[in-house]
């Protein structure tokens, strides 16, 4: 720990200057968000401020790309009265990210880091540099005497004005926008945790895939199924129930074969085989890198998102990927679970795990 | 850390940081100069009074000294003063001076006024009067010359300037003898 971080305990900067914002997870469906009381006891007794959930009327997003502005700014704005929140750190789709990691010397002057990936960006990413925001992050780990290894996060500049153009115009002031990988990686990977993670957000309509290096997001894929599609093929096998009641099979049966009845079983597995395979690519995809492969393999794969608590899926992913996978613990550096019992039940808190991440963020 | 906020408002956004970090530390930084004004307080109040009280003795001080200046200027008067009572025991007394003078003036020049003012070495006579002619006051002057109980005598020019009832200032010096009528 330095020296200014234990002063910064001792001292703790009044929350004025920490400039208290709230974590908000955009997606397609919905936006979630997170607030954390301001505390000097980070990572073991922050206390929940506030949190929930807001509708995102159908095709005001669609894989990322605001279709419609007005009515994202209308949730935005509903959000804001709602939370009273003044300053805000927001996901980017995935689906809309370009990440590639690039080498440079390690005598290159920082001002001139960027112009230096400006000319990468033109060669690795399908958009011209002047039509792009980028941001570059150093891998420490990998950093030699005579390179820096950096990643490189782009967008197109019409994405990012789009989301940015939103807030605004609903009165609030965005401090930060990360890819939403980037943020789950801060609240489901244990803080300080080395090597190589894959990240599966299942979500409603689409599952994004993240790899993480060290803390740092290397790698995003998204896959366009979610749990919705499970739903679908479930209806279509057991005749036409509740969403409620979907869930409750997904969530209890799964993928666990039944004694008398296989049916749930027999539908799922062909689809969840699907995702399966797609993982088992990128993971070898991963594993074929030709940058220090060795330091480089996947130790586990952490599934969050809201479609997460599919019952039996860790164990078959462990099984078929040869990767341990677990459920993650969203509220791991948010608080310990031994002195704080989270108000968001775990069932539920698996869809919270990228606006804990945004709202766990405390630079500028 | 990635962040990719459009670079204008991240700008802004760090300004505005800056700007918060800034106001904290000058908050915390008039706060700090409050309480050390709060705590000198005291201090400031006893230094203050430990000024007035000094100052007091000063001004008390410069009228005693003040005063004791004006007493030295005094006695040192009275001492001069003393001196010359003590020495007026064997010095010529003026009637004598008045005396000789008159003498010497005769009947053509008339002294209106004897002024004499006495000196540790002798003294000084400023005598002023009328002549009836140039010549009587040219005698006058000559024979006051020549007396050894005076010396420099001055008679101004313009004294001179009319042949007939002339006035006339003249200043004589005195030397101290034993017997001026001699």
């Amino acid at each position: 720990m330095s020296v200014l971080q234990s002063l910064t305990k001792i001292i703790p900067p009044p929350t004025y200057m920490m400039m208290p914002s709230m974590g908000v997870d955009i997606s397609d469906t919905s936006l979630k968000y997170i607030k954390f009381a301001p505390t000097i006891h980070h990572g073991t007794k922050r206390h929940l401020e506030q949190w929930g959930e807001l509708d995102i009327p159908d095709g005001a997003l669609n894989r990322g790309q605001v279709n419609d502005q007005k009515q994202l700014m209308t949730v935005l704005a509903e959000f804001k009265e709602r939370t009273k929140a003044d300053y805000i750190r927001v996901s980017l789709p995935e689906e809309r990210a370009y990440l590639f990691e690039t080498e440079i010397k390690r005598s290159t002057p920082v001002n001139e880091i960027r112009s230096l990936l400006e000319f990468r960006l033109e060669e690795n990413v399908p958009i011209p540099a002047r039509e792009a925001f980028f941001d570059y992050d150093i891998l420490e780990s990998e950093t030699t005497d005579r390179s820096l290894r950096v990643v490189v996060a782009a967008y197109s500049r019409e994405t990012i004005l789009h989301y940015y153009d939103a807030c605004v115009l609903a009165g609030l002031t965005p401090l930060s926008f990360e890819v939403e990988a980037q943020a789950m990686v801060r609240s489901v990977v244990p803080r300080g945790k080395p090597g190589a993670h894959i990240l599966v957000d299942f979500g409603k309509t689409r599952t994004g895939i993240g790899i993480v290096l060290n803390g740092v997001l290397m790698y995003t894929s998204t896959i366009d199924f979610g749990g919705n599609q499970l739903s679908d093929i479930l209806r279509k096998e057991l005749g036409d129930i509740s969403e409620g009641e979907i869930t409750a099979i997904k969530n209890t049966q799964g993928l666990i074969k039944g004694v008398n009845d296989s049916r749930c079983y027999d539908a799922l597995i062909s689809t969840i085989s699907v995702i399966k395979d797609e993982l088992a690519s990128r993971i070898s995809y991963w594993h074929a890198s030709d940058y220090k492969p060795e330091n480089r393999r996947i130790q586990s794969l952490i599934l969050c998102g809201g479609s997460a608590n599919l019952k039996g899926l860790p164990e078959y992913l462990t099984e078929t990927l040869g990767v341990h996978t677990t459920r993650a613990n969203v509220w791991q550096n948010a608080f310990s679970l031994d002195s704080v019992i989270p108000p968001i039940d775990l069932r539920h808190s698996f869809g919270y795990a990228t606006a804990i991440g945004l709202a766990l963020k405390r630079t500028v | 850390m990635i962040n990719l906020i459009p670079p204008a408002a991240r700008k802004s956004v760090v300004l505005e940081y800056w700007l918060r970090v800034v106001s904290v530390w000058l908050f915390l930084l008039g706060t700090g100069c409050m309480i050390v004004a709060v705590l000198l307080l005291p201090t400031y109040m006893i230094v203050r009074g430990q000024i007035a009280n000094l100052d007091g003795q000063v001004a008390t001080a410069t009228e005693q000294t003040t005063t004791f200046d004006s007493g030295v200027a005094e006695l040192t008067k009275a001492s001069a003063a003393a001196a010359l009572l003590t020495e007026g025991v064997t010095a010529t007394p003026f009637s004598t001076y008045i005396k000789l003078l008159e003498d010497i003036a005769g009947d053509t020049v008339s002294l209106h006024s004897i002024v004499f003012t006495k000196d540790p070495i002798g003294g000084k006579v400023v005598l002023s009067g009328t002549a009836t002619t140039r010549e009587s006051l040219a005698a006058f002057r000559d024979t006051l010359e020549a007396h050894p109980a005076f010396m420099d005598v001055v008679l101004p020019i313009d004294s001179l300037l009319k042949n007939r009832d002339l006035l006339f200032s003249m200043t004589v010096s005195v030397v101290e003898t034993s017997n001026p009528a001699l």
